[in-house]
This record gives C-alpha cells, sequence and structure tokens, in this order.
C-alpha cells in the first residue's frame, strides 16, 4: 500500500460572516509520490482545503496529518511545514512579494535561514531550471500572467517541497502554455516530488493524474484510480463536472472496436493513437 | 507620462550598468552642493543633469521634460504666496511693482521678491533635476539595495518593498475598474465622472484590502519570518569615465561656487 503523505480528517470549516460551511466534514488523504489531481467545481472548496495543507489555516474541527503525525499550530513548526508543503496559490499576484524575480524566488530561502552562499547557488539553478534566467533582473510588475506563473512555481520550488499543491494552475493560461507547464509538473514529479492539482479541467485531469480526487459541497466524493472515475459515468454527470473530450470520442466508436481494444477508456490522444496502430481495428 | 512609465525607463536607461551607489552618491553630492551654494552654480548642476539624464542615460527628452514641469507646477502652485504681501494702505514703504486696494488694505507685490522667487527657482530647478537623476537611472528595488547596505532599519526596508509592489498592484487595478466603468458608459459628463470617480476609489478600496488579505496568505505560505530579506542578483560594471566626469565635475562646480562670490 502506498504511505499516506498528508491526510485530512473528518474537516470542518465555515468562514467568519459565510453562511454555509465550505468544508462539511472531508476526508482525504493523498498518496505519496503520485500525481494528484483534485477536482471539483468553482466554490466547492478546494482553495480553503489547500490553505488547511500546509497549516495557514487551522482547521475548525477535524484533524490533519502529515505523515500520520497531526500538525502543531505553532509557529516554529508551521515554517517548517511551509517548507516541505509548496502551495502555488492561482493568483501569482498574491505570492510574488520582491520587486525582481531573482529577488523573490530568494525570499522563501531566506526565511529558512540559509547561508547566503547556499541561497545564491540555489536560486542560480532555479533560474536555469525554469528558463528564468533572461529576466533575473525583471521587476515583476513587467511580466506576463505565463511568467508570473512560472515564477511562482520556482518560488516554490526552490525550497524543495515534498508536496507541491498548485491550485487551478492553467488557469486562463493558452493551450502552449498549459503543455509547458504541464511537462513542468511531470519534471518536478520524476525528482520526486508528489503533486497535487486542484482544478476543474477534465482534459486535462484525465490525461495527467495518476489518482484522482471528487470534492463536492465541501465533501469528498471520489478518490481512486482515473479509470475507476470514469466508468463511473453517472456520477461524473450528476456533478456537472462534463466528461473528458477523450470518452465521448471512445464513446462514439462501434463496439466491436472498443472491445478489439480492450475495453479500457484511453487516457491521452497518444494514448489512442498507439491503441490503433497496434490494434488494427478497421 | 505615468509612475509606470518612469519605472520602466528607469530598469531600461543607459546607465542602468553602472553602481546603484555611485549614482546615489553623485546626486546626493550635488543635492548638497544645491542646497548650500548660488544660483550660478545651481543654473550649472541643472545643466549638467540634464545631459546625464537626457544624453548619458537616453531618456526621451519630452519625458524628462514633462517630468520636470508637472514637479515644478508645484512651485507655480506656491507663487502667490511668496510674491504678495498685505499691509494697512499708507503703510508700505518698498518699491512695488504691482498693487491692488481692498477697502483699507492693501495687497502688493514687492520688488524685492522676484529675486527671492527667482533664487528659489533655481534651487527648485536644480533639486528637482538631481531627483530627477535618481528617479530616471537607479531602478527601485536598486534603490533599495543600497538602503540596506546602508543598514537602513529592516521595518523601513520591508515597507518600502511591499509599498513598491502594491502601487503598481494598485494601478493596475484602478486601470481595470475605470476601464470596466468607461466600457459601461460611465464617465460621461462631468457628474457622472466625479460619480464614478468616487465609487472607483470605494472599489479600489475594497479590493485593496482583498489583496492585502490574500498577499498576507501568500506570505504566510512562504514562510514569513520575522523580516524580509531578498538576494541581489543585479551585475554592475565600474565605470572610470563616467566616475572621473562626476569628480572633475563636482570639482569644477565647488570652484564656479567660490569663483562667483559663494563662500567667501
Amino acid at each position: 500500500m502506498t504511505s499516506r503523505l498528508l491526510e485530512f480528517i473528518d474537516l470542518q470549516y465555515k468562514y467568519p460572516g459565510g453562511r454555509e460551511p465550505v468544508l462539511s466534514g472531508l476526508s482525504l488523504w493523498i498518496p505519496e509520490g503520485k500525481k494528484c489531481v483534485l477536482l471539483g467545481r468553482n466554490g466547492c472548496g478546494k482553495s480553503t482545503l489547500f490553505l488547511h495543507g500546509n497549516g495557514i489555516i487551522e482547521p475548525q474541527q477535524g484533524q490533519v496529518l502529515w505523515k500520520g503525525k497531526p500538525l502543531v499550530y505553532k509557529r516554529a513548526a508551521l515554517q517548517e511545514m511551509t517548507q516541505k508543503v509548496g502551495l502555488v496559490f492561482q493568483d501569482p499576484e498574491h505570492q510574488l512579494i520582491a520587486s525582481t524575480v531573482a529577488e523573490d524566488i530568494s525570499y522563501g530561502l531566506f526565511n529558512q535561514k540559509l547561508p547566503v552562499d547556499v541561497i545564491r547557488e540555489k536560486v542560480e539553478r532555479v533560474l536555469d531550471a525554469f528558463g528564468l534566467r533572461e529576466l533575473a533582473e525583471a521587476p515583476i510588475h513587467h511580466l506576463s500572467l505565463g511568467q508570473k506563473r512560472r515564477l511562482a512555481l520556482a518560488g516554490v520550488m526552490v525550497m524543495e517541497p515534498e508536496l507541491l499543491l498548485l491550485d487551478e494552475p492553467t488557469a486562463y493560461l493558452d493551450r502552449y502554455q498549459t503543455k509547458n507547464l504541464l511537462r513542468e509538473l511531470d519534471a518536478i514529479h520524476r525528482q520526486g516530488t508528489t503533486v497535487l492539482m486542484a482544478t476543474h479541467d477534465m482534459d486535462i485531469a484525465f490525461e495527467w493524474a495518476e489518482w484522482i480526487c471528487i470534492m463536492d459541497k465541501g465533501r469528498l466524493v471520489f478518490a481512486g484510480d482515473p479509470q475507476e472515475a470514469l466508468e463511473n459515468r453517472a456520477m461524473l454527470e450528476s456533478l456537472h463536472l462534463g466528461m473528458p473530450l477523450l470518452v465521448d470520442v471512445w464513446e462514439a466508436l462501434p463496439e466491436q472496436w472498443k472491445r478489439e481494444l480492450g475495453g479500457n477508456i484511453p487516457r491521452s490522444v497518444d494514448e489512442l493513437r498507439k491503441m490503433l496502430s497496434v490494434q488494427r481495428v478497421w | 507620462m505615468n509612475g509606470l512609465q518612469l519605472d520602466s525607463l528607469s530598469y531600461q536607461n543607459r546607465l542602468k550598468c553602472l553602481p546603484p551607489a555611485h549614482k546615489l552618491l553623485l546626486a546626493s553630492a550635488l543635492l548638497l552642493l544645491v542646497l548650500v551654494g548660488h544660483v550660478w552654480m545651481q543654473m550649472a548642476v541643472v545643466v549638467w543633469m540634464t545631459v546625464w539624464v537626457v544624453v548619458y542615460a537616453q531618456i526621451p527628452v519630452r519625458i524628462y521634460f514633462a517630468f520636470m514641469i508637472v514637479s515644478l507646477s508645484f512651485f507655480a502652485a506656491g507663487l502667490p504666496a511668496l510674491l504678495v504681501e498685505g499691509a494697512r494702505a499708507g503703510e508700505v514703504q518698498v518699491q512695488v511693482a504691482a498693487a491692488w486696494e481692498l477697502g483699507s488694505y492693501v495687497l502688493y507685490v514687492p520688488m524685492s521678491s522676484f529675486s527671492k522667487v527667482w533664487i528659489l527657482f533655481w534651487r527648485t530647478m536644480a533639486s528637482l533635476s538631481c531627483f530627477a537623476f535618481i528617479l530616471f537611472t537607479v531602478p527601485f528595488a536598486e534603490i533599495l539595495q543600497v538602503l540596506r547596505r546602508l543598514r537602513m532599519p529592516v521595518l523601513v526596508t520591508d515597507l518600502l518593498m511591499i509599498m513598491y509592489r502594491f502601487i503598481f498592484v494598485l494601478i493596475t487595478i484602478s486601470h481595470q475598474l475605470w476601464i470596466a466603468q468607461r466600457s459601461r458608459g460611465g464617465h460621461r459628463g462631468f457628474r457622472a465622472t466625479l460619480r464614478d470617480a468616487g465609487v472607483l476609489v470605494a472599489q479600489l478600496f475594497v479590493r485593496a484590502m482583498r489583496k492585502y488579505e490574500a498577499l498576507h496568505k501568500g506570505m504566510a505560505a512562504r514562510g514569513f519570518g520575522e523580516s524580509m530579506q531578498v538576494l541581489s542578483f543585479h551585475t554592475h560594471a565600474r565605470s572610470r569615465r563616467y566616475e572621473w566626469e562626476s569628480i572633475a565635475g563636482c570639482m569644477l562646480l565647488v570652484l564656479l561656487e567660490w569663483w562667483t562670490g559663494g563662500w567667501r
């Protein structure tokens, strides 16, 4: 069994002044070393859940466990959690603080009180890894949205977190930038970081994820293998999340083809192409 | 010209590669000279600084003059207070350039105040040109780095850094709001413009508060400790030519001041 990296148990949370609770008894765990996606419609509590993930919000009820141990809501322990769990906000404007790109990347490292030489070396490495070298001295308000997103991600990854939480990282990005981002996330995952991405884009979710959680109205509806979720069409439709385009295409294929191709719904166009080239169904 | 433009110019000017500390040192030395010196030397400072900004840093002339004129308008607004004096009719004993009687009082412009304004004008111009040099050639992030090296209290530099980020966030939001209002038919006529501007300011406040809360969470997520420290990556190269010119120029200015009769 895969070990549970981060676990939420029966979380309840209501914003002061809010009428409905945002999280109402949510239990969920994230398997270590997997590419995970948290699916849910806007306003279902994904962002609030993420803020619980590194201890910024203390649960009003319920518990958060990191590797089986409950989080300690003390300053020093929380500081450590922000290093282990990297959080990338939906709006990069909210987490970019310093005035230039390189300065901003170094910000989190200084909070860790590392020696300046180490910081310099780490920042240099991340600048190259994220293709930000040429922008190193550019002021943040001169960057485009895509560049700001990349910088926000770089500023979090420089801390070498064990778990990376991304809140709607593909919102407002064009297809090309989305592809690049997913490639970057794959590279991050290969280097041993568990990634959890919140999104409502079904196509991206099923193409990329190895583990899928679905949230609705502050509760967990499903957690498990993506294939399993796809087979449960009635559930996905009742949540109004829509189906991935590829599933609709798959369903339009003749029954006999599907049987011959093995019955499993392909997860990406590449996979479908491979299936078709191996098994000549026509 | 607006703040945004000034900021991007400061990142693109030709003197960007010079060490910021040198530029700040030159400007502050000149500022000091201007404050203790006299008109001829101040005129020379204006000319010299203009050469630095327009020729060496390649800041467009139009923008440089726009900056000077906008700033001088504050000087102009203060002129009436400098020029006009009042007294009881019949008690005026100085040479008068113009006078208006108001009942038993008289408002008049004494000849002597012209020379006062003349002196003040050149002092203002000279200090403005020094500030223009700093604003156009040293990016704010580098000014901050110099302040940090000068052991400015952390609280001050942190606040300046956050303010600098927020200025542009607020400019962007207010611009978005303004566009939204315009595209929905707002700002037609004087009264509507006033009302819409009021709404804009109120909305700006609300959104600024929301931004502030979000930024607070963002900082917590990045492990904010007691103070904000960042690493500077700016690469600067010293330039003999400019260093030589600054030193020689300052010496010449001191000589000029001495020769035209200051400090004797």
